[in-house]
């Protein structure tokens, strides 16, 4: 039999994922519309504070954990509520980006079907790099000038480096359609460019064509 | 302190064999395979935790830190089964962000960008996983929704609702 000061220990990254998505959910409501990147941050922080609070008062109150023990437990309780956190994020993340949802969704609005160049027609590549474009400007991801669309250091490209290298490391492959389009007016970047591109570690791709 | 390095230990060695496994052999079914891994792994993990062939320093024998433990390794197996279908296929915006990166600060027009995913490679792909898990169907080069797609595009199109979403892709 479990105390109640262990059940909270054991679930306190639980609650703590309880109240990020309830947190959000309310905030999704109150922000409408476009609710956008702060209040899924906002939600993040509170529930990473309930998962803290409860994990150090469970932990004294039991009487077990002081010190390096204490910091072990806030370590444990931390990593496993960010990766609670990861899992909620991508699932809010599907209803704004997945490919799969989007079909099903133009799907949903023909009751009678449709030829799959219909589908093609409704939603493709050219769209999908519309929107995209939109959204990674909209978010400062990128910088677009009026003209082109330049770089800047951000998160996402963070994140996106490291999943090449993942990439790379597990699947011995790369992005297929990474390339550096060649351009008659403006000279293609050398070497030493792309090797100082904005995060220091992308190099044009040697994806498939 | 000792729950942290056991969960530690368990991530890297799991990870370490992931990705031996996967660059030899690759698995047919991939998500399978890696709940199967990680899932394998942890139960031997929690029973090498609380084994008495383990020196007693490193020894879990209280339930609520081997309860931890488990959760830490539910937490981390989810997480990574999502983050594997993004290493697994190329995200069109991640193509963006490392096109435009590579081009430095001569930058891309959008005529340039808008040519980067090929409709096949993308849509193409998708649907044809939507076909094969009997969310879609298609005849004749017709496409419609199955019963158990129409339920899950209602699901979604609640879950847009609920959050105030656009449509997204």
């Amino acid at each position: 039999m479990i105390s109640f000061e262990e059940a909270v220990l054991i679930l306190a990254p639980v609650a703590g994922l309880a109240v990020l998505s309830c947190g959000h959910l309310a905030l999704c409501q109150i922000v409408r519309p476009r609710a956008g990147l702060r209040t899924l941050i906002a939600a993040f922080l509170a529930g990473f504070a309930v998962t803290l609070f409860l994990t150090t008062q469970a932990a004294r109150s039991g009487g077990q954990h002081e010190g390096a023990d204490l910091c072990g437990l806030v370590g444990l309780h931390g990593m496993t509520y960010v990766a609670f956190a990861y899992g909620y994020a991508n699932f809010y993340n599907l209803g704004i980006a997945s490919l799969r949802i989007r079909i099903l969704q133009e799907l949903l609005s023909a009751p009678h079907g449709l030829a799959q160049q219909e589908l093609l027609n409704r939603y493709n590549g050219k769209r999908i790099a519309q929107s995209r474009l939109e959204r990674l400007v909209q978010s400062h991801q990128i910088e677009f000038d009026g003209h082109r669309y330049v770089s800047q250091p951000s998160l996402l490209l963070r994140i996106a480096v490291l999943f090449r290298v993942l990439k790379r490391l597990i699947l011995r492959r790369d992005f297929q359609f990474v390339r550096v389009p060649v351009v008659d007016q403006a000279p293609a970047p050398t070497v030493h460019q792309v090797e100082h591109a904005p995060t220091d570690s992308i190099a044009v791709s040697g994806g498939r064509p | 302190m000792v729950p942290l390095v056991w969960a530690l230990a368990w991530l890297t060695a799991t990870f370490a064999i992931h990705v031996v496994w996967w660059r030899n052999r690759p698995p047919r079914s991939q998500t399978v395979a890696l709940l199967g891994l990680f899932g394998g792994s942890a139960v031997a993990c929690l029973a090498g935790a609380q084994s008495s062939f383990t020196p007693v320093p490193g020894r879990l024998t209280d339930f609520s830190d081997l309860a931890q433990l488990a959760v830490f390794q539910v937490a981390m197996t989810l997480a990574y089964v999502e983050a594997y279908t993004a290493i697994e296929d190329d995200s069109p915006s991640m193509t963006i962000l490392l096109t435009v990166a590579a081009t430095g600060a001569r930058g891309c027009v959008r005529e340039e960008l808008q040519d980067l995913i090929p409709d096949e490679a993308i849509v193409g792909r998708r649907l044809q996983a939507l076909i094969a898990a009997g969310l879609v169907h298609l005849n004749e080069d017709r496409l419609s929704l199955s019963h158990r797609g129409m339920r899950w595009a209602r699901r979604f199109q609640t879950f847009r609702r609920l959050y105030g979403l656009p449509l997204g892709g």
